[in-house]
Order: C-alpha cells, then sequence, then structure tokens
C-alpha cells in the first residue's frame, strides 16, 4: 500500500514539473546540438531580449484566462497603447510622457473590457475578439498615412538587458504574490474554476473580472514599453503575433486556457522561456525556417494530446 | 460447454484501480457462479462500481487479472464486453434521446435489417418489439421517439438493448434507484430469469434490503477493499451493516433530545417570499437562535428554490429576507454571508463545489474574507491552518489539501463543502439536502455536527426530501405542497411518518 | 507511469525531429572547407566555363552567413530569389538563413538576434518596417546591414543624412521608390496612349501599406507633372464581395479606357477577359517575371508591364563580399552610403518580355557567375564600383548576353 502511494504520487508530481522539465531538456538538447553556442553568453542575453516580451504579455493574460475570461484583445490593445504612446511621446518629446501614457492608455483599455463585460451579458472571448479589432483599427487610423512611427529620438541607444530582466522580475514577483496569497487570485480560480459555486461563495464575480482586466492592463502597458525599447517604433504590425505567442505560451507553461482552479502564474514565464528557446534554438543548431514551424506545430500536437490524456483520465467515473 | 451451475463464471484476481492518486479498487479478488444472483454493496466510494466497469470493458483495470469462462478476459470497449458475454446496464443513462426505440435498442448494429441500401425500419420494430417483449416490458412501442419516455421506461428500454444480447453475465448497477415498483418487479424478473437458464447476474445497489432480497450471495466492499462475503443463509442485516462502514453502526444518529427549549431570539425572518422560479408561494417563517427547522415536501414543492431564495441567490419576485439582529435585508449571496449566514447547495458537483480545485481552495473561498489583511493578501501560514482544521474537525479523508476535490468520494466532498462555511463561522445555515448520496458514516457525522452547532446557539434551516432525517433532526417541521405550506408539525416523539406524507401529497 | 512514458515519447520524437531537420542543413557546411573534395553540386555548365573561380573549390574558405528577412514566404519573388540564390551558392560559399513569414517589429529584431547567434555576417533587408532600427540592431551585434532592391523602408532625408556614415550600414538599393517610379511608368504609358479615363486598383494603399502607397503616388505625379486631364475612378482594397461588385460595374463601363495598378494581371486578366472587354488596356506596374504576367501579355490581355528584377538582389551579395574582404572603396567610395535605384524593366510587347523570361527562368542569368565574380576584388583586381552600378544598371538584353559571351571567351 505505502509503495503503491508513493509511485503514484512521483507520476502526479512529474506531470505538474512537465513543463519545467520540458524546458530544461530542451535547453540541454539544443546546448548539445550547438556545441553549447546555445547557452553562451551572447545568446543568453539574447534569449532574455526575446523572452521578455512574450512573459509579460504572458503574465498579464494568466489573470484574465484564470477568471475564465479569454482575453482575445491582447495583440489590438498593445498595438493601440504603443501607437498612442508614441505619438504623445514624439507630440511632447518625453520619454517619460511616452511610459508614462503607456500606462494610462492601457489602464483605460482595461476599464473598457471590464466594464464591457460586466455589463454586457456575452462571454468575455467575444466581446474581446471585436474589441481587439477595433483597438488594433484605431492604432491604424492613429498612424494615418504613416507606414512607420519612429521614437528613436526618445530613446537611448544601447543594450537594455539588465532592465528589461528588472521590470520583469518586479511584475512576475508582483503578480505571484497576487495570484497565490491573494484574495483576487483565489477569487480568479473559483470564479474561472466554476461561476456558480463562486457565487454561492459569495465572491464578486465583477470585482474579480475587473481586477483580471486591470492586471492585464499591467501586462500590456510593460508589454508596450518593452516593444517601443526594443524596436524603437511602431507601425499597423506592432504586436500583432504578441496574442497569439502569449495562447501558446499559457498551454505550453501547462495552465488550461480555460482557466479556473489549475491555473499558475508560473505557466506564464515557462510557456514564455519554452517557445523562446525552441524558436531561437532551431535556428542556432541550423534548422531551415519551414522546418521550424513543422517541429513547432508538431510540438504543440504533443501538448494537447497530453493535456487531453489528462483530461480524460478526470472525466473517468469513480 | 456444459452449463454447469455453480461452476465459476467470472472471476477477477488481484484487480487495481487508481484515479490520480486515489486507490479505487485494492487487489480485490471475486468470482460469480453459474446461476446465481451476486450483489455486491459498499458505501459511495468503496469501488463497486469501478470494478463493474471494469468487468464490462467501460474501463481498464491498472493490475490484476479477470477470467470470463475459464478464458481471460480484457474486453478494451464495452461493445466488446457484451460480444464475451458480459452485458451491463449502467448507473448513469446510457440511451440516446434523439431517436427511436428501436434505433437505441439495435445502436452500431443496425446492418443487420439491411435491405439493399436502406435499412428496414419495419424489420427493425419488430426485432425490437420482440427484444421488449422479451424482458415483459410492453408499455412502449419500438417505434416511439426516446425522447417522449420518462426515466424509467428509458432505463427498461436499456435493459432491453443489453438483454437482446443474450449475455451470460448481467452487470445491473444502481438501475433500481431510477425505477419505480413495477419497473423493479420487471428487472427482478429479468434477473431471476438469468438465474434459472444458469446464467449469472451481479447486482449492484446501496440498498441493503433490497439486495438481501433478491441476492444469493453478498459482497460487501469498503474503501476499494473486498471485506466479505456472505451466503444467502447467512444473511444478518446488522452484520453487513457493519462490515460496510467497519465498525459497529448505532440505530439512533439522530437527536436524541425532546422538548429542549428554543430561544426566543429571532435571527432569521422570512417574510410573504414568492420566488421567481418555481412554485413557492407567499412562504413566511422566523427562524430563532439554536433552532432547527426542517422543510420538506415532494422535490418540485418549491423548498430548493426556499433555499437558495434565503441566501440571496435566486429572484424573490416578492417578500423579503430579513436578517432579525441587523434589520437588514438579505438580497445577495454577498450579502447574506456578511450577516453569518451560509449555504450547502443540494447539487454539490455542480454549485458547492469547484472539483478542479483542491480542498484547499474550496475550503479556503469561502474565508476570504475573514483571513485577508489590508493589502488583500491571505498569509498562508494562515491559510494552512484554517483549512487544517477543517479537514481534521470533519475528518476529511485525503492525502493533503492539495488533492482536487473531485477525486474523493460524495461524502468527502459533501465534508469539503461544510468545511467552507464551518470554518468561516456561520451563524445561520441553510442545507439543502446535505445527506444526498452520503453513505451512512457519514451521515452520522454530519447529524452530529448539527447538534453540535446547535448547542452552540447557530440556526438551521434543513431542506431535505427524507422524511426519517426530518423528524429525526427538526426542532420544527414545515411542510409544503404545490408551493404552499400544507403543515406545521412541532418535534416530538410520537411525529408519525403517515401525517407527514399526508401533508405532503 | 503511463502519462510518463507518453510524455518521454512525446519529447524523444520532438528531438529526433529537430534532428532530422537539422542534418541536411548542416550538411554543407561541413563540405565548405574542404580543398579538392569532389566536386559539391555540378554546377549547370562546363566547369571551363568559370572564368575567377576554380571549378569545384568554393569560395571564399570560410562560409559567409547572410540572413534574410521574410515578410511573406510564399511571395513570387521571395521565391525567385531564393533560387537565384541557390544558383550563386553552387559556386560561392555562401549561406542564407531564411526567416519564417515575419509580422511585426519585435519578430524582426528577434530574427536578427537569432541570426547574429548562428554566425550571420549580415542581413539583407526585404522586409523592414523599421529601416534604421534595423541598423542600430545590426550594428549592436556587429552585423552589415544591406537593403534588397524589395526593401520598404525609407531611409532618405534625415535619416540617410544620420546613418550614412554607419559602420554597418553598405547600402544596398532604395527601398519603394521601385514602386513609385513603376506607378509613374504605367502613367506615362496611358499618356502616351491618349487614355482618358482609367480605374486605378490602389489594393493596400488604403490601409497604408508603403509599396502601394508610392506605386499610387508615382501614378499620380506622372499626370501631374505633366498636367495631362485624366479621370481616375479608384478602387481601393483587395477582392472580396465588395470589390468584385466594384469591378463588374467598373467592367461594364463602356467610358472606362484602362486599367492601372501594381501587380494587376492577377484580378484582372480573368474578368477582362469574362466581360470581353478587349478594349481596355491592362497596365501593370512591379510585376514578377512569372508565367501569370507572360501568359497574360502573350495572350494581349496585359498590354504593358514592368517589372523589378530578383537578381539584382546580388548586389547586396557582391558588396557585403567586397566589405568582408576589405575592399571599402568598391562598397562605399566617397566613405558615404550610395543610394541605388532599383531598375524597371519596361515592356510593352510580349517578344521583349519573353527574351528576358526566357533566360531569367532557365539555367541563365541575367548577372551569371562570371558577371557576379568579375565585381568582387578579391577575385578580380581590376574590379571597381562602376563596373558593379554598370553591371547592375544594364537593362538591355543584347548587351547583357554580349557581355556573358565575352566573359566565356
Amino acid at each position: 500500500m505505502n509503495s503503491v502511494k508513493k509511485r503514484r504520487f512521483d507520476v502526479q508530481s512529474i506531470t505538474r514539473f512537465a513543463p519545467v522539465i520540458g524546458l530544461v531538456l530542451l535547453v540541454t538538447f539544443f546546448a548539445v546540438m550547438s556545441k553549447g553556442k546555445s547557452i553562451s553568453t551572447p545568446n543568453l542575453k539574447i534569449l532574455f531580449n526575446q523572452v521578455v516580451l512574450t512573459a509579460l504579455i504572458s503574465i498579464g493574460g494568466v489573470f484574465a484566462f484564470t477568471a475564465g475570461a479569454m482575453d482575445m484583445s491582447m495583440s489590438g490593445s498593445v498595438c493601440c497603447v504603443a501607437v498612442i504612446a508614441a505619438i504623445v511621446g514624439n507630440a511632447t518629446g518625453s520619454t517619460f510622457v511616452m511610459i508614462a501614457t503607456c500606462v494610462v492608455a492601457a489602464l483605460l483599455v482595461g476599464l473598457i473590457k471590464a466594464g464591457l463585460s460586466i455589463r454586457m451579458n456575452v462571454p468575455p472571448f467575444m466581446i474581446t475578439i471585436v474589441l481587439g479589432m477595433a483597438l488594433s483599427s484605431l492604432g491604424n487610423v492613429l498612424l494615418g498615412n504613416q507606414s512607420n512611427l519612429s521614437v528613436s529620438q526618445l530613446v537611448p541607444s544601447g543594450q537594455k538587458t539588465t532592465l528589461y530582466i528588472v521590470l520583469l522580475a518586479v511584475f512576475y514577483i508582483m503578480a505571484a504574490i497576487i495570484f497565490n496569497y491573494g484574495v483576487f487570485g483565489k477569487g480568479a480560480k473559483i470564479t474561472g474554476g466554476n461561476p456558480r459555486a463562486a457565487d454561492q461563495t459569495g465572491i464578486n464575480a465583477n470585482k474579480v473580472k475587473l481586477y483580471a482586466f486591470l492586471l492585464g492592463a499591467v501586462g500590456i502597458a510593460l508589454t508596450a514599453i518593452v516593444i517601443l525599447l526594443r524596436s524603437k517604433s511602431v507601425n499597423a504590425s506592432t504586436a500583432s503575433t504578441v496574442g497569439m505567442d502569449m495562447m501558446v505560451a499559457i498551454v505550453l507553461g501547462g495552465m488550461p486556457l480555460s482557466g479556473g482552479a489549475k491555473s499558475k502564474i508560473s505557466a506564464a514565464l515557462i510557456g514564455a522561456a519554452i517557445i523562446t528557446v525552441l524558436n531561437n534554438g532551431l535556428m542556432v543548431i541550423g534548422v531551415d525556417s519551414g522546418s521550424i514551424q513543422l517541429v513547432r506545430g508538431i510540438l504543440f500536437l504533443i501538448v494537447v494530446f497530453i493535456t487531453g490524456f489528462s483530461y480524460r483520465s478526470n472525466l473517468l467515473p469513480r | 460447454m456444459e452449463k454447469q451451475v455453480g461452476e465459476v463464471l467470472f472471476r477477477a484476481e488481484g484487480i487495481c484501480k487508481y484515479f490520480g492518486p486515489t486507490v479505487a479498487l485494492d487487489h480485490v479478488d471475486l468470482s460469480v457462479r453459474r446461476g446465481e444472483i451476486m450483489g455486491l454493496i459498499g458505501e459511495n466510494g468503496s469501488g463497486k462500481s469501478t470494478i463493474s466497469s471494469i468487468a464490462s470493458g467501460m474501463q481498464s483495470a491498472n493490475e490484476g487479472k479477470m477470467f470470463f469462462k475459464g478464458q481471460p478476459h480484457k474486453p478494451s470497449t464495452m461493445v466488446e464486453g457484451l460480444r464475451l458475454g458480459v452485458g451491463m446496464i449502467v448507473q448513469e443513462s446510457g440511451v440516446v434521446p434523439g431517436i427511436t426505440v428501436a434505433e437505441n435498442i439495435f445502436l452500431g448494429d443496425e446492418k443487420k435489417f439491411r435491405k439493399g441500401p436502406i435499412i428496414s425500419s419495419r424489420l427493425m420494430n419488430q426485432e425490437a418489439a420482440k427484444a421488449l417483449e422479451q424482458i415483459g416490458f410492453s408499455d412502449v412501442s419500438p417505434a416511439m421517439p426516446m425522447a417522449a419516455l420518462d426515466i424509467e421506461q428509458r432505463k427498461l428500454v436499456e435493459v432491453a438493448k443489453v438483454m437482446y444480447a443474450q449475455p451470460e453475465l448481467l452487470i445491473v448497477d444502481e438501475t433500481t434507484t431510477a425505477l419505480s415498483q413495477s419497473g423493479r418487479d420487471k428487472l427482478y424478473e429479468v434477473m431471476r430469469q438469468m438465474r434459472d437458464q444458469g446464467k449469472s447476474v451481479m447486482f449492484i445497489s446501496h440498498d441493503l434490503q433490497e439486495l438481501m432480497d433478491i441476492c444469493d450471495r453478498l459482497t460487501v466492499l469498503r474503501d476499494g477493499k473486498l471485506i466479505a462475503t456472505v451466503e444467502h443463509e447467512e444473511f444478518d442485516e446488522n452484520q453487513i451493516k457493519q462490515y460496510m462502514v467497519g465498525r459497529e453502526v448505532s440505530e439512533h444518529y439522530y437527536r436524541e433530545d425532546y422538548g429542549t427549549p428554543i430561544s426566543e431570539e429571532v435571527v432569521l425572518s422570512i417574510r410573504n417570499v414568492t420566488t421567481g422560479y418555481g412554485p413557492l408561494q407567499n412562504f413566511s417563517m422566523d427562524l430563532h437562535k439554536g433552532e432547527l427547522v426542517g422543510i420538506g415536501g415532494l422535490s418540485h414543492c418549491g423548498m430548493h428554490e426556499l433555499s437558495k431564495a434565503i441566501f440571496g441567490d435566486a429572484p424573490i419576485i416578492d417578500g423579503e429576507v430579513i436578517h432579525v439582529p441587523t434589520g437588514d435585508r438579505i438580497t445577495t449571496p454577498i450579502v447574506a454571508m456578511k450577516h453569518g449566514l451560509g449555504y450547502v447547495s443540494k447539487d454539490r458537483d455542480k454549485e458547492a463545489l469547484v472539483l478542479s480545485a483542491s480542498i484547499r481552495d474550496n475550503i479556503i473561498s469561502a474565508g476570504l474574507d475573514k483571513l485577508k489583511n489590508k493589502l488583500g493578501l491571505i498569509h498562508p501560514g494562515k491559510e494552512h491552518d484554517y483549512v487544517q482544521a477543517q479537514v481534521d474537525s470533519l475528518s476529511i479523508k485525503c492525502h493533503n489539501m492539495d488533492q482536487p476535490v473531485q477525486y474523493l468520494s460524495g461524502g468527502n466532498k459533501q465534508k469539503v463543502v461544510f468545511g467552507k462555511w464551518v470554518g468561516r463561522d456561520s451563524e445561520i445555515l441553510i442545507l439543502d439536502c446535505p445527506t444526498r448520496g452520503v453513505d451512512i458514516g457519514v451521515k452520522a457525522a454530519m447529524y452530529q455536527l448539527m447538534e453540535d452547532m446547535l448547542a452552540e446557539g447557530k440556526s438551521i434551516i434543513l431542506i431535505s426530501e427524507e422524511l426519517t432525517e426530518l423528524i429525526g433532526m427538526s426542532d420544527r417541521l414545515i411542510i409544503l405542497r404545490d408551493g404552499i405550506v400544507s403543515g406545521t408539525f412541532m418535534r416530538s416523539q410520537d411525529l408519525s411518518e403517515s401525517d407527514i406524507i399526508n401533508a405532503m401529497i | 507511469m503511463k502519462k510518463l512514458i507518453a510524455m518521454l515519447l512525446a519529447l524523444a520524437m520532438v528531438l529526433a525531429l529537430a534532428a532530422c531537420g537539422q542534418t541536411p542543413a548542416e550538411q554543407p557546411k561541413a563540405d565548405a572547407p574542404a580543398v579538392n573534395n569532389e566536386a559539391p553540386a555540378a554546377p549547370a555548365e562546363d566547369n571551363d566555363g568559370l572564368k575567377y573561380l576554380t571549378a569545384g573549390q568554393k569560395w571564399p574558405e570560410e562560409t559567409v552567413k547572410i540572413g534574410v528577412p521574410l515578410y511573406d514566404t510564399t511571395d513570387s519573388s521571395a521565391i525567385a530569389g531564393k533560387a537565384y540564390f541557390d544558383y550563386l551558392s553552387q559556386y560561392l560559399n555562401i549561406e542564407f538563413v531564411y526567416s519564417e513569414a515575419i509580422a511585426s517589429a519585435e519578430d524582426q529584431i528577434a530574427f536578427v538576434e537569432n541570426c547574429y547567434i548562428s554566425g550571420c555576417k549580415a542581413i539583407m533587408g526585404t522586409y523592414d518596417v523599421i529601416g534604421h532600427t534595423m541598423i542600430d540592431t545590426c550594428a549592436e551585434y556587429g552585423m552589415y546591414y544591406l537593403m534588397g532592391p524589395s526593401n520598404i523602408a525609407r531611409m532618405e532625408g534625415d535619416l540617410y543624412e544620420q546613418y550614412k556614415t554607419n559602420e554597418y550600414w553598405l547600402g544596398g538599393y532604395t527601398q519603394g521608390d521601385l514602386n513609385y517610379y513603376a506607378g509613374y511608368a504605367c502613367a506615362e504609358y496611358l499618356m502616351e496612349k491618349g487614355v482618358k479615363k482609367c480605374c486605378y486598383a490602389s489594393g493596400g494603399a488604403l490601409f497604408g501599406v508603403e509599396m502601394f502607397v508610392r506605386g499610387q503616388q508615382g501614378f499620380n505625379q506622372a499626370f501631374a507633372d505633366k498636367g495631362y486631364e485624366i479621370e481616375i475612378v479608384e478602387l481601393p482594397g483587395f477582392p472580396n464581395d465588395e470589390w468584385f461588385a466594384a469591378q463588374a460595374s467598373i467592367l461594364s463601363d463602356p467610358t472606362v479606357e484602362a486599367v492601372s495598378g501594381l501587380a494587376t494581371p492577377n484580378f484582372w486578366a480573368m474578368p477582362l477577359a469574362n466581360a470581353g472587354r478587349d478594349d481596355i488596356l491592362l497596365v501593370s506596374g512591379s510585376g514578377a517575371f512569372d508565367e501569370t504576367n507572360m501568359t497574360a501579355m502573350e495572350t494581349g490581355v496585359l498590354d504593358f508591364s514592368n517589372f523589378g528584377n530578383v537578381e539584382e538582389q546580388g548586389m547586396c551579395i557582391v558588396m557585403l563580399l567586397n566589405a568582408l574582404n576589405g575592399d571599402m572603396d568598391l562598397v562605399k567610395p566617397n566613405g558615404v552610403v550610395e543610394l541605388i535605384d532599383a531598375n524597371l524593366w519596361v515592356y510593352d510587347n510580349y517578344a521583349d518580355a519573353k527574351a528576358v523570361y526566357d533566360v531569367t527562368s532557365g539555367t541563365e542569368h541575367l548577372v551569371d557567375i562570371n558577371d557576379f565574380c568579375s565585381m568582387i576584388k578579391a577575385l578580380n583586381p581590376d574590379a571597381t564600383y562602376e563596373t558593379m552600378r554598370e553591371i547592375y544598371g544594364e537593362t538591355d538584353l543584347a548587351t547583357i548576353l554580349a557581355r556573358h559571351e565575352a566573359n566565356r571567351g
């Protein structure tokens, strides 16, 4: 009996740590294949630069997704916020104003999302799909005839890896505390897991939605800031892949997109790291672009297979 | 092969089954002989449904072997199981409502009625009529759509479907709960016929009386282990009950006090409440401190809607619920909780729990407002103590508090629900069918808990469909009929079930 | 246990796949430095035809990797470009790292970083919405940045002044002005034909897509420059129900004499033929030397077209190889980046266009390997900046073919 218990526990913890194990294996694999090049100091720096964007947006996304509010407007939100901030920044000539605008605009966008999904009796993902389109069109309109709006005067040159790491670390720690020890984080998991139960347990679903979208907005603001610092310009395609990357990261990080009790904040970080290491590693070892897509496609299929696996066993009768 | 009555038809050896960290079956050996009805009994979560679903091919075992007619038996689907001769009538309905009775009976087997490219529904209906007749069920026509049938009729169609395949081992899993007496009689008849033909039946139920009447032999499971096998002549109700719960069961698990004075202090006043859903009309009642008010009736009498309305979780179109000490109206669950109300829903899995969440998260969910600090954060140590206190005092069976509640048995799940409300020190508990689907041991613990709460001056509204429970526990019992109060009974030893039933119907 | 095995198996599969994809890409690198190896991928023509290279021995000794960001990997000019680079890499020790379809500036910067770590010496821009940022990013990693003729980033005016002496920017083609001139040339043709009413399909100009915006600007500017009066019916956007409806109404308007726009044959050749409007001139700017265009011209549906030539991207490689050998005078003769206009190959008849198409789509190339090597100082000491400009500036087929003959002789 004792031995049986112990073995079950091991398998469970392996499932729980599968994303981390996957990440470690991936890193090891690329390190061996590239004879250490993939873990050389310059590449680690590059990896940090690249992981920051996806990680920031995913941390923001985890909150909304946990509460069962699939936010499909992340790309549009970031694009719109970045465009507004770039315009305001260029008009005032102040880097600080540009960054502040990112935060204010993002919080406004978050409030709009929360307001709409509280007011309207429509699933949040539908609201946010439409809103996302509206926001990226707004960004487009604001850009007007300029296909590309540069902010290079406002961004000091040079590597900003340290700044990115600090931003990411602070946001992650803050998010992890709110998520794991905050009333909001616990409420979001319950709401996402079973809205009826949350109602009957006195958890205010509207408050949960509001906080979820506002915390998501912080992720949007930080992402917009990093994009402005990194590409020193905005255009209609800015952040267009961010939303998809976020969802892939969340799934690869081991969290269901439907949110609920199995949500975890670490999924954002680990998932983002997996995608980044994978894309970077495949290029470093010289896989051509067509095969990169294939490998990535297969990896996602496997993840879906494994998730399906665990869903199925959960549905079996007792 | 010569069919020898008494010869072992089905044998399972060392069957183990795990669901996540939960051990559902732990090296179970059991056998069924030709020409017998073998009963399988146990509390919820004892593993009786699991072993039957393994035998029928619905799921597979993690360890162990099975033999059927002397051959190794390892069906991978129920269809394969049936082909090998093991048919099961399942607990949950296995019929498709969108098609006809005949189509259901021959689902997946329509080909044999092919005439050229088309399926002859005339031939199919003829054959289906034979199948129904075979089990003595002629109330429905094979051409009727399944959706037009009630639950009992659907169950019987399922019986016909399984019997048409002429299984040698029939497994009946908790089927009788959905059937009326005449339906049960039909099923018993089918089972007896099987026995008389030298075939076998494995009959699973939690109704001990029923099993003792029908079965030739009884196997008792507890916590996934085989406890005992009893031959018909050795049947002894108390002995078997003891096997089931693992200890002596006292007859008296209800309250035993009578004439305890009830405080004059009113804590909750329900005034002229008419609910938006259900038949409840103009319901009024005062709940006193330390009082348990039972509310009973037939299941559609409006009492379940009432329970939600009191907690602010269902719309009230007229009337109000007042928390008397403060004079505040209860309008939403949040307001209700602020005034010390707690609510245990009848629908445990859908409303009271987040199944995918851990025991910890479920218990803590109702206590967030009590535990948070000014920053809206909860100290992990305090949280652990809060949950541990409930796990200990309710003796919730689990490996650790981070185990998802979906793997717990019904009784343990209900303990978690209680833990939510007891943990936050609720003053007034509204319990809607709290002992539904819960086994004897847990029931007794819950009654004890209620008694303790009353002694502490807390008040309880108990809504139940079980008369004995209402009579045994209530200080005052209100009976509803079609949404209107049809009788009020005070606690008394002389209270008879028939008086109450008269008020109900 | 099962779950664990499934997971390990899944991982093994991924790794195996990654390994599969990796092998073929790695192989040429392993072969590359080997001297007197068995002739790798036998060149299409006789070994003796090589004027500056030793047959079977690739130059330079060390592989030069070049990153090429693409925004649409299925784009016909991207595919044609790849084919031409494959041709060059049969003789030269150069390797190209193509991106997946790039959708945003962030993706593009990540691609540049990944190119750096996989050992690229330069990035050849084709889709650079963020031109100058690309120079900064490349400079950060010590890689050269070149602009290919299909590059759409603008590097003019102040930006040009700011960057023209940047060590890592080698120059290349001026961007979208190819499209500007394409539009301009279309308008010139219409004026020559005396067209009074014309439909202009402005495509992505509606969404501010640079190439379409510039194409339309060039088109309108040509009329303005000449003070020519013409009625232009604009049809913006890309085909959808609404677009087709508008197209049908244009085709039923008897006063419309011509249809123009960038790469029009794709969306207009069939509808024009179906509507029986042989009278409408189809005038296309900035097409590709591909079958669609050739067929449209052969059948007489397409009356006028100008083409960009993907082989011109080879100039970036010439410049890079010279720069890597330290011959900067062949790259930036005056110490600053020179902006070079991409050529337009302009045709109003099928025969001339076909002659060029036959060359570029066959084994010949407008700039073949001998032409190519003649511009690299390390291979041909006589090479000058001017030779390069001359070779890439030539658009007369007869002259080009004569040059090939001379090279072989």
